[in-house]
This record gives C-alpha cells, sequence and structure tokens, in this order.
C-alpha cells in the first residue's frame, strides 16, 4: 500500500512540477483552431510602422456554406497589427478561433518589407514554441506578399502546394533552393555570412499552359540576397546557380554545350563535390574553390559518335567552362555587394582560426578584394542506353 | 399485563442470543476447518439401513437386497447410484459371481464371503475394503458400487464408474490449422488420458487433490516430476488444499484464489482448452491443475509473454511465426494506445499531425456537437455494448447483432452528426486490433486500461498518456505470479532467454527451458 501511494504522490508532483498551470485549459478542439498554412508578410499600409499579416487557411465549409464548391481555394485572412503577436492574439479576440502556427509551412517575405530588414518578421516565429523551425522562407521578388498569395490561391491548387510543387522540383535546374528558418537564424547570427533567400516572382512571361484552368504561373527564380538582415538585390538564373554551386547545394543541373560541329549536347549533372579551401601566405589569406563535377550525356542533337576519349574531354573541358563562369558570376555579385553569402567567412575562421580573429574585424573590407580561385573538374560517366543519337551510320 | 410486557421485551433479546450463539458455532466449525466434512457428522454404524437413511432424500440411489453363501444364509446390500455406473457391469461383474460363484455358493460365514470377494471372486479389478461409513458414501458419491455386509459392518467397494460423457471435440476457441484438433472434456480422467497418451512418461505426475468442502471436487495437479520445480509444485498443492470454498463451479474459483495479485485484471494462470498446450507448458516447467467438471486446464505460472505465444505460432515457419509475433505486440500497442493518442494529438498536439490530415479531421468534425473524448467514450461505450450483446447469442443471431453494429449503428451515428466517421476508423482498429491479440483474458483487459488511458490522455494529453504507460509499466514489473516475475525473461533474471519473445527464433536454438520457471532440469536439446 506504501508503494501504492509513493507512487500516487510521484504522480501528482509530476504533474505539478512541469509548470502546467492548466493542463486542461491547453486542451483545444480541432475545429475551434485556424491552422495556418502560408504567412505573408509585409509592411502594413494603415499602421504605421506596423506589420500586415496574409494568410491562409483551410476553409471553413461550416460558415461558407456549401463547403464541396469551395475547391482548393484558402481562406485568406489580412490583418494589420504593431507586432506579429499582436496580431495573432488581436485575430483571436475579433474572430474567436485561435490561429495555431504548428502547420505553417511557408513565409513569404514581401519585396518591399525585406528590404527594410527581416529581423523584425522572423523573429516571433524563430522564437514561439508553437512554430517549427523547418518553415520554408521565400521573398516575392517585385510584389508584396499579399498580392501574391491572393492572386496565386485558386480553386485549382491552393498556394500552399503551389509553393511546395515549386520548392520541391527546384533541384532539377538548381537555380534555386530552399533554405528554412533555422539555417535563416543561423547565418543572421554569424558575424561574416549572409543568408540568401530564394524568391518567388509572379512577374514573368510563363510557358504556354495547354490546360484551361492553368494556375497563375508561379517562378521560384534565384535568391533575395541579404546584408545586415536587409535585402540587397536578387541573383537569378546562372548566377543563382553559381551561388548553388559554391554552397553544394546543386541537386541536378542541365548544362548544354554549343558548338558547331557537335551540335547541342545536354549534360546531367549527377554529382557535384564542393572544397572551400583557405590559404595564408604572407599575410594575406586566398580561397580556393575547388569543384568536382560528375555528369552523364543526356541528349545529343546531331547523328555522331561522341563515345571517344577526344570528344569527351573536349565536353568535360566545356563544361567546366561554363560551371567555371557561373560560379565566378555569383562571386563577382557578391564581392560588389560586398556580403558574404558563401559562408567563406566562416570558413576561414574553421581552417585558419588564429588568422581569423586578427581579420575578423575587417573583413568587410577584406571580402570585396580577396583573392578567390575557382577550379573545376569535371568527369563525363555515362552516356545511358545509346553510345550514338540514332541515325548515326557506320563507325 | 406487566409481565406479559417484560415476556415481548425479553423474546427479541433471547433471539438475539440464538443467533450469537449461532455465529459463534460458525466461527468455531470454519475455524477447525471442519464446518461441513462428514466424518463428526455420520458417526454412526456402518449399515445398509444407516446408509439408506442419509441418502434417502435422492430419488437416484439404488439400494438391492441380495442373500448369498451357503443356503443363501446371508443378506448383503448393493448400492450405487443410478447413472454413475455402467449397470450391465454391476450385474455381470458383481452379482452374478456372487449369486453363482462355487466358492461363494458354499462359503459358510461371512468373513469367507468378504475373504473371496476381495481376492478375486469377483470379476472387478480394484475391490476396496471399507470400515466407516463416511468411507461408503464417498465410494458410493464417486460412482463406485459397494456391498454392504451389515452383521460384520463391513462394505467392498467396486470400481464401476462410467457415466455418460461428451465425447472429445474440437476446440471452440483455440482453433489451429496445423495442429492437434483435440480439446480437454469436463471428464477428468479423460482429461488426464488425453495427456498420459502425450506425454508417455513414468515421471509424468497427477496428484489428486480434492477442493470444495460441499461439492468434494477431484483436482489434479499435473507435473513432470524431474523438469518441474520442486518448490513450484509445492507451492500450488500448499495454495489448492488452502482454498477453503464450498464447491467449485468456474474457472475463477481456482484462479482468484491461488494468484499474488488479485486486485490485478492481467490474468496470471493461463487457461487453455488445449492439451497439446498445457503439454507444452508441462515440458517448459510449469504446473498444470485440471478440475473434474471444467474443460479447460490452468497453467501456472503464467507469465505476460505467454499471453502472446500462439499454438499456430510453433507449427509454423520461424520467420512467419516471428512477424507475426512481432505483430501482436505492435497490435497490443494499437488497441491499448489507439484512442488515447487519437485524443491526445488532437486536441493538445495538433502540430503532430501533418497538415492535409489536420485538415480532414477538422473538415469531418463539422456539426458534430461533441469534443473529441466524448466522441471516443460514446463510440467505446457503443462497441462494449455490441460485444457483451454478442457474446451469449446464438452464432446465427451473432451475425445480425454483427450487421446492425457496424453498419446501422456505425453509419447512422455519422451520419446523425452524433460522432465524425475518424472515430469509428478510431474504434474500429482498436477493436480489431485487440481481437487479434490470442489470450481473451489479455484482451479484455486492455479494454479497462484502454479506459484509463483515454482519460488521462483527456486530461493531460501526451503527457498524460506517457503517465498512464508508466503505471501500467509499474503495475506489470510489480506482478509475481507464484515467485515469477509476471514480465520475465524481460526482467528478473540474470541470463538472457529471448528465443521465444518478442520474435520466435527456429526450433533448435530453443536449448533450454524457460530459465524463469527455475526448472529441475534446464536444458531441452542439446
Amino acid at each position: 500500500m506504501a508503494k501504492i501511494k509513493c507512487f500516487m504522490l510521484f504522480c501528482v508532483l509530476i504533474f505539478l512540477c512541469t509548470a502546467c498551470k492548466n493542463p486542461i485549459g491547453s486542451r483545444k478542439e480541432v475545429r475551434d483552431t485556424i491552422y495556418t498554412t502560408v504567412v505573408g508578410l509585409d509592411k502594413a499600409t494603415e499602421i504605421k510602422g506596423g506589420i500586415k499579416l496574409t494568410y491562409t487557411a483551410l476553409p471553413n465549409s461550416a460558415k461558407s456554406g456549401k463547403g464541396d464548391s469551395s475547391g482548393n481555394k484558402s481562406e485568406i485572412f489580412v490583418v494589420e497589427g504593431k507586432t506579429i503577436f499582436d496580431v495573432s492574439r488581436n485575430h483571436r479576440v475579433t474572430l474567436g478561433q485561435k490561429l495555431f502556427g504548428g502547420h505553417i509551412r511557408y513565409i513569404l517575405i514581401g519585396e518591399a518589407a525585406a528590404r527594410e530588414g527581416i529581423t523584425r518578421y522572423i523573429d516571433h516565429f524563430v522564437r514561439d514554441h508553437e512554430i517549427r523551425f523547418n518553415i520554408m522562407v521565400f521573398i516575392v521578388h517585385g510584389n508584396t506578399a499579399e498580392d501574391f498569395i491572393k492572386r496565386v490561391d485558386s480553386d485549382n491548387a491552393s498556394v500552399v502546394n503551389q509553393l511546395k510543387n515549386l520548392s520541391d522540383n527546384a533541384y532539377a535546374q538548381s537555380i534555386s533552393g530552399k533554405i528554412d528558418l533555422a539555417e535563416i537564424s543561423a547565418l543572421l547570427d554569424s558575424k561574416s555570412s549572409a543568408p540568401a533567400i530564394p524568391s518567388v516572382t509572379l512577374n514573368f512571361i510563363s510557358p504556354k499552359s495547354t490546360h484551361i484552368n492553368a494556375p497563375p504561373a508561379v517562378k521560384l527564380e534565384g535568391y533575395g540576397v541579404l546584408k545586415d538582415a536587409k535585402l540587397v538585390d536578387f541573383i537569378t538564373d546562372k548566377q543563382a546557380r553559381g551561388f548553388n554551386w559554391i554552397k553544394e547545394k546543386v541537386g541536378s543541373a542541365i548544362i548544354v554545350t554549343e558548338d558547331e560541329k557537335l551540335g547541342n549536347i545536354g549534360l546531367e549533372v549527377m554529382k557535384t563535390k564542393t572544397k572551400i579551401k583557405s590559404q595564408v601566405e604572407d599575410d594575406e589569406v586566398s580561397v580556393t574553390i575547388k569543384l568536382d563535377i560528375s555528369s552523364n550525356i543526356g541528349d545529343l542533337s546531331k547523328p555522331i559518335d561522341v563515345f571517344n576519349e577526344n570528344t569527351l574531354s573536349y565536353l568535360e573541358d566545356w563544361q567546366s567552362q561554363i560551371i567555371k563562369a557561373e560560379v565566378l558570376s555569383a562571386i563577382s555579385f557578391a564581392k560588389e555587394n560586398n556580403t558574404d553569402i558563401f559562408g567563406i567567412g566562416d570558413k576561414i575562421y574553421h581552417q585558419h582560426p588564429l588568422k581569423w580573429n586578427k581579420i575578423k574585424k575587417e573583413w568587410n573590407s577584406i571580402f570585396p578584394k580577396l583573392d578567390i580561385t575557382v577550379e573545376v573538374q569535371s568527369k563525363i560517366r555515362r552516356v545511358y542506353d545509346m553510345r550514338e543519337a540514332p541515325g548515326t551510320k557506320g563507325g | 399485563l406487566k409481565h406479559l410486557l417484560l415476556n415481548r421485551i425479553n423474546l427479541p433479546k433471547i433471539e438475539n442470543n440464538i443467533i450469537g450463539d449461532n455465529m459463534n458455532f460458525r466461527k468455531n466449525k470454519s475455524d477447525s476447518d471442519t464446518f461441513c466434512e462428514m466424518d463428526c457428522k455420520y458417526n454412526m454404524e456402518l449399515n445398509a439401513t444407516n446408509i439408506q437413511t442419509i441418502l434417502k432424500k435422492s430419488s437416484d440411489i439404488v439400494v438391492g437386497q441380495l442373500s448369498i453363501g451357503l443356503n443363501q444364509a446371508f443378506s448383503v446390500s448393493i448400492i450405487f447410484i443410478e447413472g454413475l455406473v455402467n449397470r450391465a457391469a454391476v450385474s455381470e461383474n458383481i452379482i452374478k459371481p456372487i449369486n453363482e460363484g462355487n466358492l461363494i455358493k458354499n462359503a459358510e460365514s461371512e468373513k469367507d464371503i468378504i475373504n473371496y470377494i476381495v481376492h478375486g471372486a469377483v470379476y472387478t479389478f480394484s475391490q476396496k475394503i471399507l470400515n466407516n461409513l463416511e468411507d461408503a458414501l464417498k465410494a458410493i458419491l464417486n460412482g463406485e458400487t459397494i456391498l454392504v455386509f451389515d452383521t460384520s459392518m463391513t462394505a467392498i467397494s467396486f470400481h464401476t464408474t462410467d457415466f455418460e460423457k461428451r465425447s472429445i471435440t474440437e476446440p471452440s476457441g483455440e482453433n489451429v490449422i496445423k495442429g492437434a484438433k483435440d480439446s480437454f472434456v469436463e471428464a477428468l480422467r479423460i482429461n488426464t488420458a488425453t495427456i498420459r497418451n502425450r506425454i508417455k512418461n513414468p515421471n509424468l505426475i497427477f496428484e489428486e487433490i480434492v477442493i470444495g468442502k460441499q461439492t468434494n471436487t477431484n483436482t489434479c495437479i499435473v507435473y513432470i516430476d524431474g523438469i518441474t520445480n520442486e518448490n513450484l509444485v509445492n507451492e500450488t498443492r500448499k495454495r489448492l488444499k488452502n482454498i477453503n470454498i464450498d464447491g467449485i463451479s468456474s474457472s475463477s474459483i481456482i484462479e482468484e484464489n491461488i494468484i499474488d495479485h488479485r486486485f490485478s485484471v492481467f490474468p496470471q494462470v493461463i487457461l487453455t482448452e488445449r492439451p497439446d498446450k498445457l503439454c507444452a507448458g508441462l515440458l517448459s516447467g510449469q504446473v498444470g491443475v485440471i478440475v473434474d467438471g471444467l474443460p479447460l486446464a490452468f497453467w501456472i505460472p503464467g507469465t505476460f509473454i505467454q499471453l502472446f505465444q500462439a499454438s499456430e505460432d510453433y507449427s509454423q515457419n520461424y520467420l512467419i511465426s516471428s512477424l507475426l509475433r512481432f505483430l501482436r505486440f505492435l497490435l497490443l500497442g494499437a488497441t491499448l494506445l489507439i484512442p488515447s493518442f487519437y485524443i491526445a494529438i488532437t486536441t493538445f498536439h495538433t502540430e503532430m499531425i501533418p497538415s492535409t490530415l489536420v485538415f480532414s479531421i477538422s473538415k469531418s468534425k463539422e456539426g458534430v456537437p461533441f469534443p473529441t473524448f466524448v466522441e471516443v467514450i460514446i463510440m467505446l461505450l457503443i462497441f462494449e455494448i455490441l460485444i457483451e450483446a454478442a457474446v451469449r447469442l446464438p452464432k446465427t443471431i451473432g451475425q445480425t447483432i454483427s450487421i446492425v453494429g457496424s453498419i446501422i449503428i456505425g453509419q447512422s451515428t455519422v451520419e446523425a452528426k452524433l460522432v465524425s466517421p475518424i472515430i469509428i476508423i478510431v474504434i474500429s482498429l482498436t477493436a480489431i486490433s485487440g481481437f487479434a491479440i490470442p489470450n481473451a483474458d489479455l484482451s479484455n483487459a486492455l479494454r479497462l486500461w484502454r479506459v484509463g488511458f483515454v482519460i488521462l490522455s483527456t486530461m493531460a494529453g501526451l503527457f498524460g498518456l506517457s503517465i498512464g504507460i508508466i503505471i501500467l509499466l509499474y503495475h506489470l514489473c510489480s506482478i509475481e505470479v507464484f515467485g515469477v516475475p509476471y514480465l520475465s525473461p524481460f526482467v528478473g533474471n540474470d541470463e538472457k532467454q529471448l528465443q521465444d519473445t518478442l520474435v520466435r527464433f527456429p526450433m533448435f536454438l530453443h536449448k533450454k527451458r524457460p530459465i524463469a520457471f527455475k526448472t529441475a532440469n534446464e536444458k531441452r536439446q542439446k
């Protein structure tokens, strides 16, 4: 009996000591909660110095009447307030439903807001226990987040699905990528590095789709580059891929060599390996970026036999040249804006900590003039099922 | 008038005294452990008249008078119970030889007759001379036929027991595809014979104990001498002998009187209706108990892991058995935790559910007026009602119940917006997982704990649920059955023996008997 009493006391203590003031009060029914999936953040238009929060939630058909007709279109709320927490609490009071952040998947930051600094927008999301660390963050290129969400969300595909599709397929050409809250906050804390946040845009000419109800075309293009937590500029396309090469974030890419004799040849990059090495010579720091690329031949446009040593090494050289150009353009962009998005400073700190201690204060002036050498090693491994294109006779 | 009044007042007092005396009387009797024993009651001379007087009210007693011996000078009574004996055997093997046998015909004294009968003048194989009335009564009640010699106050009993028995049928609850198809029956001797037939070993011992002061039920302790730990046998014998009860009519009377943890719902003694299963238990060093009149056998001691060992496990490929065994453990978790886990994650930890699922749950709950835990409790209740209603129904109506249960109640509660459809899935999963557990007693125990978990998780979500699991583990760890830890071989042994636990190893690796039973002979095979 004494044992049982002890154990019961132990259980009661557990209940009391967990700082759960009122565990029963924290129970909430699913239907009394709004589950937000995408949050858009902009500058407030009415409240001075405030924040405008746009968020999407599951359409509540109990309110809208016939639930089935609403399709995938989310319910969109736009609220303004002084801070994000203020906004969500105000909303709870007016709407009578709890805003639950545990299901937020994407945060969109409007371009104008990002240019003023993203700290105030992401602090709440990093701080609050309810919200996950692996939320993806995007910057809306040339638009506000509110406008983006309203235009993209359609009957066919909710904005969360479209963003999911985009970021899931970003690796195919590697001209953009993913970054989550945890990584951003780590990079913002870093003394030398700066984050580059993937950007989405509506303003581009979309490929013609035969699908009648095609949703408005969204594109994940490049990165918004930050300096001191403020958006400086965007890198797009090849330049953005250059950034990905250095950060080893390339999932796959198609490198197209254009040659008069050989025609256009598509090389599919299968594997990349990046090494950033820093050297200290005569008190001068220099950095070498080594890239190891292996690729396969994905398509040929002329009936020729490429499967010989000469052609292959010719193609490998070409591929190296293309990649090197992309990397160099990304580096020159970073140097121009004086923002170390590649994390080179951190590399130096890891490899030469003593030297880093001496130069870290002047890193801002060193980085634009830093001697960065790029070496690309390419290897073509396979040609898939055929050596030659169909129609290659003889040989 | 005064006198009368006083008398009236006095009367109840006297009655009180009588009742009090009675209670004392009873108490004394039970203390001396003799309150319904025969010997003190029937302290009379052994003769036919006395037996008849004692058994006079019963209509099934047959008493016959015979005159035997030289010139038919001696009168004997033959007494037996109609229905318990083989009548043909009585007339052919007892009455005929004592009437027509030459020896007895020419016998000159009762003593000679008794002597001749005991030494083979009668064609039965077990004759016993009984010298007191109590033994004679016991013999009659056990289905023996007795001859009473009034003048020499002696009786002779003959083993003629033969009453109508149910034939051995297929087990009704524990069916297997590959394996023995026989089951225990109500008759003790047939059950012992079935076991003896399987274990042809001189060391297989059936010890008989009579339990039940009124019913005098024969109960057998079965064990293999040299394998089973002696202390286990002694303890079982002691506990069975300590059962001080009027009669045995059901299995719980034995089970609940011999286990250590009487307040636990978990089965600590395993019941089986399969002789082959009991034999396997005997070989692994356990003690079996068979009770006359119950088509069941008890395995002592029962451990938790044995509740998961189905007979099929040993007749199928070991990989498949292992998979199924593992699945059973998963199902144990499922049937115990699914409803409470559902409550916990939908009301406390919605971030744990995938976004799309939380949307559909939220949609499915539209218009349902109750909070989630009320929904769960409603459906659990309906489910228990369906089980309870179907248990005692004939098989043909049982199907109707399942149709009513599944289609009408299941579908209509959803359509009537009493519960959300996902609750139906949750509860059906729970129910089906519960049925997949081989032991029905364990399944019932889990049913009870499940409700506790639902309450805990309603109060404090996953936190409460984990507290519940800790309490359950604590409870299971604290159970000991006849000195064997309930959770063995996972706890309480220095040695590890996991050949037959979460998975079943191939049979050639089962080198030792379960170490938890501390068997006298450890090795099962080389």
